[in-house]
């Protein structure tokens, strides 16, 4: 499985902007994640009563659960197969607080359900934080009332060696929401809300002690990580971190999603590390005491 | 009133993930420690988010004051990871009270 790339993931969202509008588009060589939530999304909100696939994928498709979160009925029967070479979690609709956790240990589990004994339980805890996190966020923006939950889903492919995990809400996006408080409101003018969304401290719910963990996370073990790819797309704004360097753009209009995504994918023989950048965070002025255990 | 008492964090919680669990659990130990002089939190299998912990022990501290926390609070089995972040968000909270408590033109109050 070859490595994805923040344009791959572009080239996805111009397609699916042609789907929406025109009905059909070519689909890709492979799903991955990042198709899969962005998709389903989508069409959740537009409201087909139809969906299909080439013949090639629509086995894959039927196994992530696909209809269900666009909210048709399935039109095949899902087979269970051997799941040697690829491991799969399928669409999470992001419906209720209580369940952020869960979600976050499935996904998790995707990457490392094939590693030998003894388990990189460092990695493990280190994904599940950070997923846990971005899930939270992603419940917490999730358009709810219109019943457009965020959604989640994983794939680790073994032989390839990678993982990717996406997540997807359809709110108002993070400049928008970072724009309604006036103590962060001004952190975005003139800047892109996607690299300002990433940055230690930063959230739109500051007055609640919120400091937008997350997106912090998930920058920080990619940048430190190379070979790790870390996408975020906000309403046209984004910020990709590959070979551990980040860079924020504005996306050309046709590629403009109407939500904010999160892309996370890995190399699953490396070992991530939240701890590093947990170290990485500026300390609080004042007394610093090191003596709480 | 209790002389010590054991707060099993894993025990307490069936899901830790999120901020709500956390201010959860922040108002059972602040009960925990109207019972108890002294709690051990044990964070056996306790994988801490930050929000989760932020909630729970950042909130504590704000509620109890540094000294107070550490008189009264002890915690055991904590990773080394695990351990880094806590330091962090204590030492963040503990600044946060200390400013609040020395700020007289404040009208204070608690959750």
């Amino acid at each position: 499985m070859e490595a994805t790339t923040p344009a791959e993931v572009e080239d996805w969202l111009a397609d699916l902007n042609v789907l929406l509008q025109a009905g059909g588009v070519n689909a890709p060589p492979f799903l991955k994640p990042h198709h899969l939530v962005t998709l389903s999304l989508a069409l959740r909100e537009k409201g087909p009563n139809f969906l299909t696939f080439p013949e090639r994928l629509m086995g894959y498709a039927a196994r992530m659960g696909v209809w269900e979160a666009v909210g048709l009925i399935c039109p095949v029967v899902v087979k269970k197969k051997r799941e040697a070479a690829v491991r799969l979690c399928e669409l999470n609709r992001l419906v209720d607080r209580q369940r952020v956790g869960d979600v976050a240990d499935k996904l998790a589990r995707v990457a490392f359900s094939n590693q030998p004994p003894p388990l990189d339980k460092d990695s493990c805890d280190s994904v599940y934080i950070m997923l846990s996190e971005l899930a939270e966020n992603c419940y917490a923006h999730a358009r709810i009332a219109d019943d457009l939950h965020g959604l989640a889903c994983a794939q680790a492919w073994y032989r390839g060696g990678r993982a990717q995990i996406a997540i997807v809400d359809s709110g108002i996006g993070l400049r928008q929401s970072l724009s309604e408080n006036p103590s962060t409101a001004g952190l975005i003018m003139g800047a892109n809300a996607a690299e300002v969304a990433t940055h230690y401290g930063v959230s739109s719910k500051p007055e609640l002690g919120h400091k937008g963990y997350g997106l912090t996370l998930a920058r920080g073990i990619a940048e430190a990580n190379p070979g790790t790819m870390f996408y975020l797309h906000s309403h046209g704004e984004a910020l990709s971190v590959t070979n551990g360097e980040a860079s924020s753009y504005r996306v050309p209009v046709h590629q403009v999603f109407p939500g904010t995504l999160v892309v996370f994918e890995w190399p699953i023989d490396v070992p991530l590390r939240v701890a590093s950048v947990y170290a990485s965070w500026p300390d609080a002025e004042g007394e610093i005491d090191d003596d709480f255990f | 009133m209790m002389t010590s008492s054991r707060f099993v964090v894993c025990q307490e919680a069936d899901k830790l993930a999120t901020r709500s669990a956390g201010r959860e659990l922040c108002a059972q130990l602040i009960s925990r420690l109207q019972d108890s002089l002294h709690v051990t939190l044990d964070f056996q299998g306790v994988s801490l988010t930050p929000s989760f912990a932020d909630e729970f022990l950042g909130m504590t501290i704000q509620r109890l004051g540094r000294d107070q926390f550490k008189r009264r609070v002890t915690m055991v089995n904590v990773s080394e990871s695990a351990k880094v972040l806590i330091r962090h968000i204590l030492n963040a909270r503990a600044r946060q009270a200390s400013v609040l408590e020395s700020d007289p033109t404040l009208i204070r109050q608690h959750a």
